[in-house]
């Protein structure tokens, strides 16, 4: 295994192992190298993230997900830091607003599907959490968003699903709607209007870059 | 065309419930939409009004029942009544069920832990009050009915008071803070269950949705939060209530629950990690437990009455025939932004389908 590849699986694993201090190390590592950053954020911490995420519910947990997702975001910052404007820019595949609705406080899933798309190129836009639909649509329509990313864990909020497709509508945003959480189904994001829905993070990325007609990140082995 | 005949009601909706847990005839199956917030509803109050006002919810609850007729009453008015009395601000939408201020978590650090829960005052716990008001009035108002109490259980109301992204890191950096702090949240909701049941609870209901697949391993809910629910559901048995149990996320640990718990009813949304059919979940656990549910919100909200009494119908040939017996209702709170006749079409079809029922029995 070369250098390079060994340092990518540091960075897997450190997010696999939820380890936060792995993940710092392995990204410093990483730049020491010579590493591109975006080959390391893509092929090292989005690689551990997807692996995390796609066995959810099996070995990983939400308590594990959001300690992975705080040993990728330690990475992510390092390498970040030293990515030149160009490779940003090279990486960025469309930007998204992402919040959850009004009402609704749960923001544990909202903040691994920013950092999975983030990850993956997609420019987010937090809005944070007890977001009004007119609050969504203004912000997609101040920075022209290619999607609008909506998250609730809440039944008896699904109406503002709804609430954001119409108002979105009304205002000629032409962002794509994206609706997700936990016991939202797919049904549910289209009974109110949503143009996608996926059951996980990884799944909602995929989604995203579909309908921003863009390329899937190529997933280099980092074994 | 089929002739929709009623079932002659000569039971009281408690009787109708403690005989469906003794295992005798009942006139018509039991049956619970849970209208919980959609009470407000049948007298246009709002749902601040609602939550906030013991005289109104009573009103509202009162209300509803008498033109629906089904069996049970809440004293519930949201998952935030807790949380208020350890500190929290409650924000109250006009529109929807009350939360805590997210801006404003009560526990800013592992170190609050303590201290904000030493801090427990009855007095200043205005909403665990009221809520103890509203059972107190059902029990002289409505004596034939069953009133239900509830607690959020220990880690629930960390959830309230504490930034759950931050209670998810303490449950892996600083445990044994946490299992200080649920020791003394535990002793203080077995207090509150005790007072609910003294002030007319027939049934405590709490949400263990903690042992869900979606949520925990196994493992982690067995080690955070199975010993202290333990001591809440022997409290309630002890007491001579039903303790109940809700989940309505992907995947309940129906065995744990079970084996920690031994509830009397479980109401849940989705099938045990350990089924791949509602059938295998009667086969498994039908015998142990009383199955309370399973219609979804999504149909509660949009589906037609018809389709509504088409599923119950469905729903009692299927769940109707599990041993233990069964209870007909929403698996979640009636959602409290849909209309309210489909709340109608449960009842009713408890009347037709659920005629002469006797548990194990199916549909009639």
């Amino acid at each position: 295994m070369s250098t390079k590849d060994a340092i990518l699986l540091k960075l897997k694993e450190s997010v696999m192992n939820q380890d936060c201090d792995a993940a710092k190390e392995a990204a410093t590592e990483a730049l020491k190298a010579g590493v591109d950053p975006v080959e390391a954020i893509q092929h090292g911490l989005y690689a551990g993230l997807k692996e995390v995420c796609d066995n959810y519910e099996k070995t990983y947990f939400v308590a594990e997900l959001v300690i992975a997702s705080d040993a990728f975001y330690e990475g992510l910052k390092i390498l970040k830091a030293k990515m030149g404007r160009e490779s940003a820019k090279g990486m960025k595949k469309g930007l998204a607003v992402l919040g959850v609705v009004q009402g609704d406080i749960h923001d544990l899933g909202k903040n691994i599907v920013k950092y999975l798309f983030e990850a993956a190129g997609i420019e987010i836009l937090d809005l944070g959490f007890n977001v009004t639909a007119e609050r969504f649509v203004e912000e997609a329509a101040k920075v022209n968003a290619d999607l609008i990313l909506i998250s609730t864990m809440l039944t008896s909020l699904y109406p503002e699903i709804g609430k954001i497709v119409k108002l979105a509508k009304e205002k000629g945003i032409e962002a794509k709607v994206m609706a997700g959480g936990g016991p939202v189904t797919e049904d549910i994001a289209m009974q109110y209007g949503a143009d996608a829905w996926a059951l996980t993070g990884p799944l909602a990325v995929e989604k995203a870059l579909q309908l921003l007609k863009k390329p899937m990140i190529v997933q280099k082995s980092a074994e | 065309m089929e002739k929709l005949k009623e079932a002659e009601e000569y039971m009281t909706p408690k009787e109708r419930i403690v005989k469906m847990i003794m295992g005798q005839k009942l006139d018509r199956i039991p049956v619970l939409p849970f209208v919980t917030a959609a009470a407000a509803q049948v007298l246009r109050a709002n749902y601040r009004e609602y939550s906030t006002n013991p005289e109104l919810f009573v009103k509202c609850q009162t209300e509803a029942q008498r033109l629906f007729g089904y069996d049970a009453v809440t004293a519930v008015p949201d998952m935030a009544v807790e949380a208020q009395g350890f500190g929290a601000k409650i924000i109250f939408p006009d529109n929807n069920a009350g939360y805590p201020d997210p801006y404003g978590w009560v526990v800013k650090s592992p170190d609050d832990y303590m201290k904000v829960v030493k801090s427990f005052k009855w007095e200043n716990a205005t909403r665990m009050k009221n809520q103890l008001k509203v059972l107190e009035t059902f029990k002289e108002t409505l004596p034939d009915l069953m009133a239900g109490g509830n607690t959020i259980g220990p880690m629930g109301l960390l959830t309230r008071i504490r930034n759950p992204n931050d209670l998810v890191r303490d449950v892996k950096y600083h445990p044994d803070k946490l299992h200080d702090v649920l020791e003394l949240i535990t002793e203080i909701q077995i207090d509150f269950v005790e007072r609910q049941i003294e002030a007319g609870a027939g049934t405590i209901m709490v949400p263990v949705v903690l042992a869900e697949r979606e949520l925990m391993s196994r493992e982690m809910w067995e080690e955070i939060d199975a010993p202290y629910q333990k001591r809440i559901a022997d409290f309630v048995r002890k007491k001579g209530a039903n303790y109940c149990v809700h989940t309505c996320g992907r995947g309940p640990y129906f065995d744990s629950l079970i084996k920690w718990l031994r509830p009397t009813l479980i109401q849940n949304a989705q099938l045990p990690d350990d089924c791949k059919t509602e059938q295998e979940m009667i086969d498994k656990y039908g015998k142990k437990v009383i199955l309370l549910g399973y219609l979804q919100v999504r149909q509660l909200a949009w589906w037609s009455p018809s389709q509504i009494m088409e599923e119950c119908k469905r729903e009692l040939e299927v769940f109707g025939k599990s041993p233990g017996g069964y209870f007909l209702g929403a698996a979640c709170e009636y959602p409290p932004y849909a209309p309210l006749y489909n709340a109608l079409a449960v009842v009713k079809a408890a009347r037709i389908y659920g005629a002469n029922y006797k548990r194990g029995g199916g549909r009639n």
